[in-house]
């Protein structure tokens, strides 16, 4: 009876259910299968969430990423946590890579529609660039990039990474700047673009001519289909002008955006940019100071709607705003720990959760079906074959190492300690 | 044209199986088909509908009045349609199909978060019976689907 559904009934049906039933039901026969393997479908299915989330906040919305790592010779650890007061942990995620240098970490470029973008670059010309999905466990190792140490030598680059909603896919850019000694004023970077749907990189000329930024490494915001990030003109004179550089991942065209006229000749630590509940934000350290100050874009592009709305005091230059919460309040990272700030009374709320500087990681979380249709399981397998021309120091080898190390120390223990009761 | 209460004009309906519903017309336009055919002039003779039976027409049309109530109130409407769903499998199956070819979304939405619950979190097997699909994977596919998502099947 139900086999005579129209084939957007069934759609209808399954749009509306969580990503680990869907992954089941692409078991239950071909047509189903390739239904929820289409990319078009795990977009719809985003949407759908993004709009039956708000209803439903009490089961399963609000969720937020994070990542903790406790310095050398421990892994990176992933969790899902609750936006509630302790920010509790709702569920553990399986991290199945491991960093060039085994005592790092990734970079996490950004996060989009339930996909992370991860960056082995902390300490490397690493050149491996990871797409993740964590809440079905997939992911996609981007080829290498045709610009790299191996052909330009010492660079500087900064990477983003976003959804092309118009062709339904996903891209990361990446800018890179050779001569990063050269005390030019015109650095004209090299724009590579990644797109999953093709598996590839190629070259972009930048359509706006030769944009003199050194846009940062550090942080990257994707919104309205476009990524940004903070950008610097330098001068000879060793002064600057500070703006937004922005990529639109449609029509692949950058543009740039102005800052708050205060900040356009900020020095010192420079700009960061997040998101904060859907608006442009921009922060910044006084110097030496023991504050660092948040703007907020009211309207999105519209440079007059720019307006200081933050300002959080505490450990000087370790305070990173990460997020702003449901209640109103921001998380932020300390040296060592995420807090909570509460604007209005300025109270500073320690949660317990601990981490080495620089190295959180916090976001609003979707699961999603992004990359279900991609061949990357057997996940472990693939991660070690990523690493880059070289050492290689694949992970499980080395967790088995240590393992057997462990066992054959035990054992040795065991038999001396048999040895010594026989007798 | 008015399509307000007020008119209170009253529409048949002829099922499929030859039964004739009168129904007033304001509840009858919650239906977009319907809707279109009384926006058109075209809803004089009885309209015949031969894709609904005439239980579940009657089913429909019950959902439309409660839905045209303009006194009942959003949780009063939730609550109702928490137990308007609480159905066999096979009147679920005739509601989806007529709320789809009377184009009625917001039935339609109703009933398909019903199945859409009814097999979350289930196994393939069970889900292929309540749909009576048949499994047209060969058993080495089927493994390997199961085995690159093991985490999902745990």
């Amino acid at each position: 009876m139900w086999d005579c559904f129209p084939p957007e009934i069934y759609d209808e049906i399954l749009q509306r259910l969580p990503v680990k039933t869907l992954v089941r039901c692409a078991c239950v026969c071909k047509s189903w299968n390739s239904l929820i393997k289409n990319p078009s479908f795990a977009t719809e299915h985003l949407n759908r969430t993004t709009t039956s989330d708000s209803s439903n906040s009490s089961s399963n919305g609000d969720l937020l990423l994070l990542r903790q790592y406790f310095g050398k010779n421990e892994r990176e650890r992933y969790s899902l946590r609750r936006d509630n007061r302790t920010l509790d942990e709702f569920a553990p995620l399986e991290f199945p890579f491991k960093a060039h240098s085994s005592n790092y970490i990734f970079r996490i470029v950004g996060s989009c529609n339930g996909v992370l973008c991860l960056s082995d670059d902390l300490k490397v010309y690493a050149d491996v660039i990871i797409l993740w999905n964590p809440s079905i466990r997939k992911f996609v190792t981007l080829p290498k990039p045709n610009v790299t140490y191996y052909t330009h030598g010492p660079h500087w680059f900064s990477l983003g990474f976003g959804f092309d909603a118009r062709s339904n896919d996903y891209k990361v850019v990446k800018l890179l700047y050779p001569d990063i000694d050269d005390d030019k004023d015109e650095a004209v970077p090299e724009v590579e673009l990644y797109s999953l749907s093709t598996g590839a990189w190629r070259g972009i000329t930048p359509a706006c001519g030769p944009f003199t930024v050194h846009a940062s490494k550090r942080s990257q915001v994707f919104m309205n289909g476009a990524v940004h990030w903070p950008a610097s003109l330098l001068y000879r004179d060793n002064s600057n002008s500070n703006f937004i550089l922005s990529f639109d991942l449609g029509d692949e065209v950058f543009r740039k955006m102005n800052l708050p006229e205060s900040l356009v000749h900020e020095k010192g630590r420079g700009l960061s940019i997040v998101e904060l509940r859907g608006s442009l934000s921009v922060f910044t350290f006084a110097p030496y100071g023991r504050f660092c100050s948040i703007w907020v874009m009211g309207e999105y592009g519209v440079s007059e709607t720019w307006s200081k709305q933050f300002t959080i005091h505490g450990e000087a230059g370790f305070l990173t705003p990460l997020s702003l919460r449901k209640n109103g309040e921001i998380l932020v990272a300390t040296r060592e720990r995420l807090v909570s700030y509460h604007p209005e009374t300025q109270w500073i709320i320690g949660l317990a959760i601990c981490g080495t500087k620089d190295s959180f990681y916090l976001d609003t979380y979707k699961e999603s079906l992004v990359l279900f249709e991609k061949e990357s399981c057997g996940a472990k397998r693939k991660a070690r074959r990523v690493d880059p021309g070289g050492t290689k120091r694949p992970s499980e080898l080395h967790d088995h190492t240590y393992l057997s190390l462990f066992f054959f120390l035990f054992s040795v223990l065991l038999i001396l300690f048999t040895l010594d009761t026989w007798y | 044209m008015s399509l307000s209460p007020s008119t209170s004009k009253m529409l048949s309906l002829k099922s499929s199986d030859g039964k004739v519903l009168e129904v007033e017309e304001h509840v009858a336009v919650l239906c977009e088909t319907i809707k279109s055919l009384v926006e058109d002039g075209c809803a004089d003779s009885p309209i015949p509908l031969a894709n609904v039976d005439g239980a579940t027409l009657g089913n429909v049309m019950e959902w439309c009045k409660k839905h045209a109530d303009q006194k009942a109130s959003a949780d009063d409407l939730e609550d109702w349609d928490a137990e308007f769903v609480e159905r066999d499998q096979g009147e679920l199956y005739h509601l989806i199909m007529a709320a789809n070819y009377l184009n009625i979304k917001g039935l339609l939405d109703l009933i398909c978060q019903k199945v859409a619950d009814m097999i979350k979190g289930k196994h393939p097997e069970k889900i292929r019976e309540i749909f009576n699909i048949e499994n047209d994977f060969t058993p080495e596919q089927q493994e390997q689907i199961r085995k690159d998502n093991s985490w999902a099947f745990e």
